[in-house]
């Protein structure tokens, strides 16, 4: 009888896509058992996607302004008080969330797929292509981050799509090492030798068996990097350099001239401050907790 | 030894040309031309191109490149545009400002991270163990831009107090030097704490599984002598490399640290120098940043040997 690679007819497929909504669903579950900074961290995320994707619904136009109601602490009718143009500052609060987690998701995604290719093919292709990568990735580490960001968004003009752009250089950069590690770490064990020797493709080795694989370090360092880029997108709004106004940015809400009115309205710096303070920690808890369940080994890098 | 510090330096030449080259073509591709500037908004000259040529920036781009690296190279990094002052004199001046606060943020992230890493290992799953992680994330958490807006204006609010002052050079008066700078050092020092903080944490809980470990329990050492003498020891030496990891984070922190507290150090500088499209000092600052970085890099790396002795520099 031939020995055959294909399952017989009738006999199931095990894929291993179909497995990993049980199997991340299981990780929550004991994350919540075991881990209850961490299920805290994850019900801020939540909290935070939900103000995001109903932020409609749940507060006004963030760009209305009222001079009838400028410089108004908070109240009953204005939550969070009202900014020196009447904008309500509970309304730009929530839909600040929106900006937070498209830039977010956008250069983390971005990102974390870029680094998965350059991370692969460094460690399949190795060789002078693999030396190449891991110069740049020197190169990138040497030079402080908050200088590069700066002149990149200099260069490309502030807005929402630069910065994703800026911020997903950055995170493939920081993230193509892990992907290159935990690639490596694969293409040791004797499943890859296996399905190598039954004749698999390296394209195929790629989709079926590496990358699925690795899923788990990429997951844990994905989402510490969500905490991570919505810090730095905040950081270059204030600064100037990041998402203009009137776009209701977390960061950018804390800069130019609202400076100027910070004594007499605090009210307009705390507000901000906390969402981006709660949405980091949240992301950070969640991804530490992810990161002790999924993969002991990654505990304490950076 | 010897030889390996003298072939690293070695390998820094071509990663400091490398630098150099993006440093200087980020800087050109900045759109917004200094001259425009200075002719339309300032009336600083009639005429463009005579502005250009008294400024060098008639000279081809190449050009340009080799007349600013042979200067690097003589330790000339040549005039601002706007002041004419040269940038030696300037960075003589700025940059004992941005050391002293990297320094003292540097001391402080490692006298508030480790000992919370320790504690948090050594009481694993307890209360405190929570309540440590969980200061430590918040540091990280907490935007440092807001936190020291917060910390200016609140006390403003409350006490009319007023918490920036002038910074004065060390020697000149340490008091005034140190006060000046305590605040925005304890604000990057606390957010960069927790990275340090974890990495403890994580090597803690290694070592303390270690049969070492076990043994100097059982030939009757108290809980404080084998920590302090046998786990605490042999867990730091990787957090040394995540110390090196924040010296590029806190040179960037001072950039920010430096604009909110009003202190006339590189940082700000540096982004005065954006905004101007002040060339020679936009390259000079990210040059000496980047440079900066590298050699603490090299330094991590040699201080791994000293710790461990089981790294040998083949």
């Amino acid at each position: 009888m031939a020995i055959t690679a294909r399952p017989a007819p009738g006999e199931p497929v095990i894929h291993l896509h179909g497995r990993q909504l049980p199997w991340l669903l299981e990780v929550h579950r004991s994350m919540f058992r075991t881990k209850p900074l961490g299920a805290f961290g994850a019900a801020l995320v939540l909290l935070l996607v939900f103000a995001a994707v109903f932020a409609d619904l749940i507060a006004g136009d963030p760009t209305d302004t009222n001079l009838r109601s400028i410089l108004q602490s908070p109240s009953t009718e204005h939550w969070f008080g009202t900014d020196m143009i009447g904008r309500d500052i509970f309304d730009r609060v929530v839909h600040g969330a929106r900006v937070s987690i498209t830039v977010g998701v956008g250069a983390v995604g971005l990102g974390t797929m870029v680094a998965i290719v350059m991370g692969t093919l460094g460690a399949m292709r190795g060789g002078v292509l693999d030396i190449v990568i891991q110069r740049f990735v020197d190169a990138w580490i040497a030079i402080p981050w908050l200088v590069f960001l700066l002149a990149a968004m200099t260069i490309l003009q502030p807005g929402v799509g630069s910065i994703i752009l800026v911020l997903a250089l950055g995170i493939s950069f920081n993230n193509s090492r892990v992907v290159r590690g935990a690639v490596l770490s694969v293409m040791a064990q004797p499943y890859l030798e296996a399905a190598r020797s039954l004749g698999a493709t390296d394209g195929r080795l790629i989709v079926k068996h590496i990358v699925p694989n690795i899923m788990a370090p990429v997951i844990v360092v994905a989402t510490l990097g969500l905490g991570n880029v919505i810090l730095a997108e905040a950081a270059l709004s204030f600064l100037g350099f990041g998402i203009p106004p009137p776009t209701p940015a977390w960061g950018g809400m804390l800069s130019g001239t609202a400076r100027d009115y910070m004594y007499i309205a605090p009210w307009m710096m705390i507000f901000p401050g906390i969402a981006i303070t709660l949405t980091v920690f949240g992301f950070n808890m969640y991804g530490d907790a992810l990161r002790d369940l999924l993969d002991p080994r990654l505990r304490g890098s950076r | 030894m010897t030889e390996y510090v003298v072939r690293r330096l070695l390998a820094m030449i071509p990663t400091f040309f490398i630098v150099s080259v993006i440093v200087f073509s980020m800087v050109r591709l900045i759109p917004g031309d200094v001259v425009d500037i200075m002719v339309e908004n300032y009336q600083y000259a009639d005429d463009k191109e005579q502005l250009r040529e008294q400024l060098g920036l008639n000279e081809s781009v190449p050009v340009q490149y080799l007349t600013w690296v042979s200067g690097i190279v003589r330790g000339d990094f040549g005039e601002s545009l706007w002041t004419g002052r040269t940038i030696m004199d300037e960075l003589r001046y700025r940059l004992p400002l941005t050391l002293q606060l990297g320094v003292v943020s540097l001391a402080l992230t490692v006298l508030i991270g480790i000992p919370i890493g320790i504690l948090s290992a050594v009481k694993q799953d307890t209360a405190a163990d929570y309540t440590a992680r969980s200061f430590s994330i918040l540091n990280l958490a907490i935007p440092d831009f807001w936190f020291a807006t917060m910390v200016i204006v609140l006390p403003a609010l409350w006490w009319q107090v007023n918490v920036s002052q002038g910074w004065v050079p060390f020697f000149e008066n340490p008091f005034q030097s140190m006060g000046a700078i305590l605040l925005p050092a304890i604000i990057l020092g606390l957010s960069r704490s927790a990275s340090v903080t974890r990495m403890t944490r994580a090597m803690m809980l290694e070592v303390l599984r270690q049969d070492y470990i076990r043994t100097a329990q059982s030939k009757g050492l108290g809980a404080f002598q084998v920590v302090s003498r046998h786990a605490v020891r042999n867990a730091l030496i990787p957090v040394v490399t995540v110390l090196g990891l924040q010296v590029p984070a806190v040179l960037g922190g001072s950039i920010i640290m430096e604009s909110i507290f009003n202190l006339p150090g590189t940082g700000r500088f540096m982004l005065d120098s954006i905004q101007q499209r002040d060339y020679p000092l936009l390259q000079a600052t990210t040059m000496v940043f980047t440079v900066f970085v590298m050699f603490t890099n090299l330094m991590v790396d040699i201080a791994y040997g000293f710790l461990d002795p089981r790294i040998r520099y083949a």
